[in-house]
């Protein structure tokens, strides 16, 4: 069964439509990213999976039951990770996972059982009696993603998890994040980070201007619109290669070019072009189905 | 218990939870308060005025504002926590969001904000209850442990249309209309200091609209012993129990419209 599924979802803010009809579907036990740009419409899409948000239009399910449907019982089954920080400040970090969880209407033996666990996990032990301010931009995260997992839900939502970590960080919480898929979660990703992606998810959306550019799992994508290799080889482009119906992108002072066997490429670069050469990856699918003009 | 009971107490204790630990500065400030105006009230307003007369008996002054400042500290208290306060908490903390994530929905949130802030005036009710009665204030009877329920009713009142304030606010500044134009009144009109009697007849229709009227008319009835018919109090309790029911179902509207669009 899909944890998820979203038919031509929509999302209209007054005139200004942020979500123009999304179609994807997070089956149980997978982890699927959904990547896209800034004002991609990602986080508003998260919204409207956990009813923070009404749909303008279309149909989203959650545990095959219409969002506007969803209930307690279905609540009790999801952890949410918002993008910003919403941690409360006036609380301490265990406060902050015990409080949380007993908005879930938990035991509080239960709750403290939780906690303990959760703060060893996310290894914020050390800190568990410290205000919230007073921790790190990682640590704060981390509490974050501990606090969704209060309730040990079966279905985690992640947006932007590691926006603006620096790579340690970034790495304990992917370590975290893989434990969770052992054991057998279902997680929904946004990201803007293509290794993250690539590290994590089973199956990736694309999206931008609200909309769905393409699907599938990281093989599949990179090998679809972007080969094996990619030669970027500035401007001026020799002759050859120019003519050629080698598939290419222009992305100004150079060209991209996209093939399955280097020597493709190579025969036809003559002896003065500046080219580097590399194994492509989702990067490479992300710039060009995103294009590569800078986002707001 | 009901999940309602369950989770609006959990939203209730977050609350508490983070007053706990300021306790000491509040009973500081809701003792100090009481005793600052009694001090002042006590030489300016009592030297002019010794006694008040309602219905041909004479109440000392002291007497007659000790119940005023009853429903004036609990009607200021509550308003601040579900406007100031919980705006901060909705608008600068996200607590909303945060709450709104779990299984707990926009009903437990908005009783839970308007729970604790009655709880809070309560204790800022008693402090000022605690002050009269050491200052010869406020005569302890059963008629007086009445007044506890009924300004109970009148903070959830008062709670409640603050937080119709928050559900239309979008920053702190539209907070100075709602205490010029809803707190002050209450402050002024409402018989807190001496009788509506006293004003213009256009004005009294104003105070009568308002519930605080009602609420320090019953309250000072209880506490000095003067009389009410039955009716009277059917009808102000009444009107301040139809103002909390109107502005929760308003604030409620309000929030779900804004926070869900
Ligand atoms: N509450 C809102 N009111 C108006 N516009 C909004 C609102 N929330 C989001 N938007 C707009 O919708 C677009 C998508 O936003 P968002 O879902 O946050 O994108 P992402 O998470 O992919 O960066 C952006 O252009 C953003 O400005
Ligand atoms: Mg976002």
């Amino acid at each position: 069964m899909a944890v998820i599924e979203a038919q031509n979802i929509q999302k209209s803010f007054g005139e200004f439509k942020a979500v123009k009809g999304v179609d994807f579907q997070v089956p149980e036990g997978t982890c699927v990213g959904l990547l896209g740009p800034n004002g991609a419409g990602k986080t508003t899409t998260m919204r409207m999976i956990m009813g923070l948000s009404a749909l303008t239009a279309g149909s989203l399910k959650v545990f095959g039951v219409p969002v506007d449907k969803v209930g307690r019982s279905e609540k009790m089954r999801i952890g949410l990770v918002p993008q910003e920080d919403n941690l409360d400040p006036d609380l301490s970090v265990r406060q902050n996972l015990e409080i949380y969880g007993s908005y879930f209407g938990l035991e509080k033996s239960y709750i403290k059982e939780r906690a303990d666990s959760l703060l060893d996990f996310m290894q914020l032990s050390e800190k568990e009696d410290n205000r919230v301010n007073h921790l790190s931009g990682g640590m704060k995260r981390r509490l974050i993603i501990a606090r969704a997992l209060i309730a040990d839900p079966e279905f985690v939502i992640l947006d932007e998890p590691t926006t603006g970590l620096d790579p340690q960080a970034r790495v304990l919480i992917w370590k975290s994040l893989l434990k969770l898929k052992e054991q057998g979660k279902t997680l929904l990703l946004t990201t803007h980070y293509m290794d993250e992606a690539q590290r994590l998810c089973d199956n990736i959306v694309i999206v931008d201007g609200g909309k769905v550019l393409d699907e599938g799992s990281p093989k599949e994508l990179i090998s679809k619109h972007v080969k094996n290799n990619v030669f970027e080889v500035q401007k001026p482009i020799p002759a050859d290669l120019e003519k050629s119906d080698i598939d290419h992108e222009d992305i100004g002072d150079s060209v991209l070019y996209y093939v399955n066997d280097p020597e493709k490429v190579q025969g036809l670069l003559g002896k003065n072009a500046t080219y580097m050469q590399r194994v492509s990856n989702l990067e490479d699918v992300f710039l060009r189905l995103t294009g590569h003009k800078l986002r707001e | 218990m009901s999940i309602f009971v369950k989770t609006v107490y959990a939203l209730w204790y977050r609350h508490f939870s983070t007053w706990k630990s300021m306790f000491w500065s509040s009973l500081t400030s809701n003792v100090f308060n009481p005793l600052l105006f009694l001090f002042s009230f006590g030489f300016g307003m009592g030297a002019l005025v010794e006694s008040i007369s309602i219905d041909a008996a004479e109440i000392v002054y002291l007497a007659y504002i000790v119940p005023g400042m009853m429903a004036y500290s609990g009607m200021f208290t509550s308003s601040f926590e579900t406007s100031i306060s919980a705006f901060a908490r909705y608008y600068m903390q996200s607590y909303w969001d945060q709450v709104l994530a779990t299984p707990a929905k926009l009903h437990h949130l908005i009783w839970g904000e308007v729970s604790w802030a009655a709880t809070k005036a309560m204790f800022a009710v008693i402090c000022v209850m605690v002050v009269g009665y050491v200052f010869n204030g406020l005569e302890l009877s059963w008629n007086v442990l009445w007044t506890i329920p009924i300004m109970l009713l009148g903070c959830l009142c008062f709670a409640a249309c603050g937080m119709v304030a928050t559900s239309f606010a979008t920053s702190f500044e539209i907070f100075s209309y709602f205490f010029t134009f809803w707190v002050t009144p209450m402050f002024i009109f409402s018989g807190v200091f001496f009788p509506i009697d006293r004003f213009p007849e256009y004005v009294q229709w104003l105070s009568n609209a308002l519930p605080m009227t009602h609420l320090v008319d019953v309250i000072r009835a209880l506490c000095v012993g003067y009389e009410l018919t039955a009716l009277a109090y059917v009808y102000k309790l009444g009107y301040i129990a139809f103002i909390t029911a109107l502005a929760y179902g308003v604030a409620y509207r309000n929030m779900k419209k804004r926070i869900f669009d």
